[in-house]
């Protein structure tokens, strides 16, 4: 059965922090997460080091009344200091992006926070969102994980941010990462993770991580955004995903599910659901639906829109 | 008496836009077989389910006996109460041996 045109999204990313350092006041906050409550979202995640915001201990406390809350940590001694405090319900990623130098992954640098995580009663989860030529570091990455006993490991999509410039296609990984990383499995393998949840937004990536998961990959009918998909920004912008270079409209003057059901986002449907012209006759569209159709949309300067990480028609 | 409830560990949303939707396309005459009105979320995979299903799984609520479910499906739907019976039958079935739905 297609999961299609949904009533409100599933899975719901919020930058609490960042673009242009104004946060939304308690108010604004307020009416924002009242309004994920009301539409059913079974999954926030919190993100930009959410922890700084000054309301973040109300705003966690009405969320998880009815969400499952994750938050991702900075390795900041503020964010740390709040663990404490938080609802023990939340599920933590620790942000390891500081930890990767190009190909390596030097995982001493966010030790300590894993064990202040440890120490504050959570199980510690690692989140990384890898930018263009960093991808081969996943390997050591994963490797550190099965060192340390890491029980999940998130790869989130591609976030392009509020401006949406051309500096951001740039850090884009590509498809000659991919093929980097491709080498390298082939060369060393991959590490043995029977314990480790991974969490893999892009579907090439996750191919080639598959035996790691189990060969099972949720809810993927396509691309998601504006379906069970939403992302909302600090400016308190509701957009279909964080990889989509359109807002639909402002949480802090329409209701979430007026903008899930307007015009705009019907129409980002609609062109979700064109084949991609540099997809026509590919073997494999049916398995990948074109992949990330926003990154596509945003970064490629070409007509075929192909997904980034593909290198071609199978 | 056995009354039929809903797993309580499984998170699940009833898209009641969507099924205003397919009622009207139902009314129409087109096939709605195949459309999703209620999404279940089960060890990390979602689920859907069409309209029948969807009423049934919204009247598993620890109130009804499946009988009472069938009474209360006969005033949405024109069909043969035996018909409808068998349907029911057939899709608590299925959702009881997936631990789905439980015995209240």
């Amino acid at each position: 059965m297609a999961v299609d045109l949904l009533d409100a999204p599933l899975r719901v990313s919020w930058d609490l922090c960042g673009g242009d350092g104004k946060v939304l006041s308690a108010a604004q906050l307020s009416r924002v997460a009242q309004q994920l409550l009301d539409a059913g979202i079974f999954f926030v995640s919190l993100e930009e080091q959410p922890l700084l915001h000054p309301e973040i201990i109300p705003l966690l406390q009405s969320l998880v009344k009815g969400c499952q809350v994750s938050v991702v940590v900075g390795n900041s001694e503020t964010e740390l200091n709040l663990l404490g405090q938080l609802p023990q319900t939340i599920k933590l990623y620790l942000d390891c992006s500081q930890a990767v130098q190009g190909h390596t992954f030097n995982g001493d640098c966010i030790r300590p926070a894993l064990s202040r995580i440890r120490n504050s009663g959570y199980e510690p989860l690692l989140s990384w969102m890898p930018r263009r030529s960093e991808l081969p570091a996943l390997l050591a990455a994963l490797r550190f994980c099965a060192a340390e006993s890491i029980r999940g490991f998130k790869l989130p999509n591609q976030k392009i941010g509020v401006s949406c410039g051309p500096e951001q296609a740039e850090k884009m990984p590509d498809c000659e990462d991919l093929k980097q990383l491709a080498a390298a499995i082939r060369k060393s393998g991959l590490p043995k993770l029977s314990e480790l949840q991974l969490d893999v937004h892009d579907l090439f990536v996750w191919e080639l991580l598959q035996p790691l998961s189990g060969g099972q990959r949720s809810e993927y009918g396509g691309c998601q955004a504006a379906n069970s998909l939403g992302h909302i920004t600090a400016d308190g912008q509701l957009w279909p995903c964080s990889s989509w270079p359109e807002p639909l409209g402002s949480l802090l003057e329409n209701d979430l599910i007026d903008l899930w059901q307007s015009d705009l986002r019907f129409e980002i449907r609609r062109q979700i659901a064109e084949i991609p012209v540099g997809c026509t006759d590919c073997r494999d569209y049916e398995s990948c639906f074109g992949g990330c159709r926003g990154l596509s949309s945003f970064c490629r300067d070409d007509s075929l829109k192909r997904d980034l990480l593909c290198e071609g028609i199978r | 008496m056995t009354f039929l409830q809903r797993n309580p560990d499984i998170v699940w949303r009833h898209e009641k836009r969507r099924e205003e939707q397919v009622l009207k396309e139902m009314d129409a005459g087109k096939d709605v077989e195949e459309r999703g009105t209620v999404i279940l979320l089960i060890s990390g995979m979602m689920h859907q389910l069409n309209l029948l299903g969807g009423m049934i799984w919204n009247l598993c609520d620890g109130t009804r006996t499946e009988e009472q479910i069938v009474d209360c499906l006969l005033k949405e739907f024109d069909v043969e109460r035996n018909v409808l019976a068998a349907d029911v039958a057939e899709f608590i079935e299925d959702l009881l041996q997936r631990e789905w739905l439980i015995y209240g």
